[in-house]
């Protein structure tokens, strides 16, 4: 090896060594970017993908118990101020669009709020039972479900009786100072889940 | 926050008083979580902020269903202590965002130091270890002499 060979070998080790030792300082400079995503989902009585009616009957009656997990999970970099709307359907009215993160345009007929550290993972529990149901010139009405305790006026009308409840994601905007569903990165993100179930009078 | 609440025992709260209070406390809320994540952004110790809000939250919560079962008294106690809570999140935000801030400028300057005295370290002992390594080079080539191998020497002589 020459001395033009030992050269280049050592102004390379330089200048390595000279980048190592300004390496902390380009990293506090330049944050480490992170992929945001949130997760919704809706889990059985054991917090499982299984198990969402008594004996997996989604016939359900007046005054039966029905127990989910509502999953949430934030992974957006930083806390979030979401909102979860529940919206009782029929099979013909329209539900959210997550293509164009468009909610189901009807109110909820219950909402929770909370905020959710950057990696934090919420599980809410959430109760139901149908209260009253009315059948009215062969359409069956559900008139008010019990949530979480509390008595909430739905009056959804189907005529099979076949509903769904919807469970959407709302997410408070700073831009907009409102709450909006899903969030805004490059394009839009709405995440909802439903369940359907069969009500009899 | 004892304040309100004896006003609320001295005269008599109407929906009107409750549904001010609603929208106030819900303001208030929202002030308080963009001050959390002021404190995140400068890279602050939010959770226990987080945890704080969640329970205004919650009293907002109950506020809202005692209004609807037309509790107003109820409601507008739950409200205070929403709009209290998430005021006292407000000042505490305040503080851990000055704390963020120095800590982040003290560590910055730290890192700066570091990399400032390594670099130079590094910059005096490459140049150092060069000059040594050259001189030792030299010294060695000059102390080389020509040899002429025997191959050479038979080449020559044809």
């Amino acid at each position: 090896m020459n001395l033009d060979d030992s050269k280049i070998i050592y102004i390379s080790t330089f200048f390595i060594l000279l980048l190592i030792s300004v390496f902390p300082l380009i990293r506090l400079s330049f944050p480490r970017k992170i992929e945001p995503f949130f997760t919704l989902s809706v889990l059985g009585n054991d917090s499982r993908i299984d198990n969402y009616f008594p004996d997996n009957n989604q016939n359900i009656e007046i005054g039966n118990q029905i127990k989910w997990m509502i999953y949430l999970y934030n992974h957006m970099g930083e806390s979030k101020y979401i909102s979860i709307r529940i919206k009782l359907l029929n099979s013909t009215m329209i539900a959210p669009n997550s293509t164009i993160s468009k909610p189901s345009p009807y109110l909820p007929i219950y909402e929770y709020r909370m905020i959710l550290s950057h990696n934090e993972t919420w599980i809410y529990p959430l109760e139901w039972s149908v209260l009253k149901v009315i059948e009215n010139n062969s359409s069956i009405i559900v008139k008010n479900i019990v949530i979480n305790e509390e008595i909430v006026e739905a009056n959804a009308v189907s005529i099979t009786g076949n509903f769904r409840l919807v469970i959407e994601l709302w997410m408070w905007d700073i831009n907009t100072k409102d709450f909006i569903f899903g969030w805004r990165e490059n394009i839009n993100y709405g995440p909802w889940n439903q369940i359907w179930f069969n009500v009899s009078t | 926050m004892m304040y309100v609440i004896s006003i609320n025992h001295c005269y008599a709260i109407d929906e009107s008083d409750v549904s001010l209070e609603i929208a106030s406390s819900e303001n208030s809320v929202k002030l308080a979580f963009l001050s959390i994540l002021e404190v995140e952004r400068e890279g602050g110790e939010s959770s226990s902020l987080v945890v704080d809000l969640n329970q205004a939250l919650d009293y907002l919560y109950e506020g809202k269903k005692a209004m609807e079962s037309g509790d107003y008294e109820e409601a507008a106690l739950f409200l205070n202590k929403a709009s209290y809570d998430s005021e006292q999140i407000i000042i505490k935000a305040l503080d851990l965002k000055r704390y963020a801030e120095s800590r982040s400028e003290v560590s910055f300057k730290n890192q700066l130091v570091f990399s400032s005295v390594a670099a130079v370290i590094i910059i005096i002992l490459g140049l150092v270890g060069w000059n040594l390594f050259q001189s030792y080079y030299l010294r060695r080539a000059l102390q080389l002499y020509p040899e002429v191998s025997r191959e050479q020497v038979n080449k020559n002589q044809v």
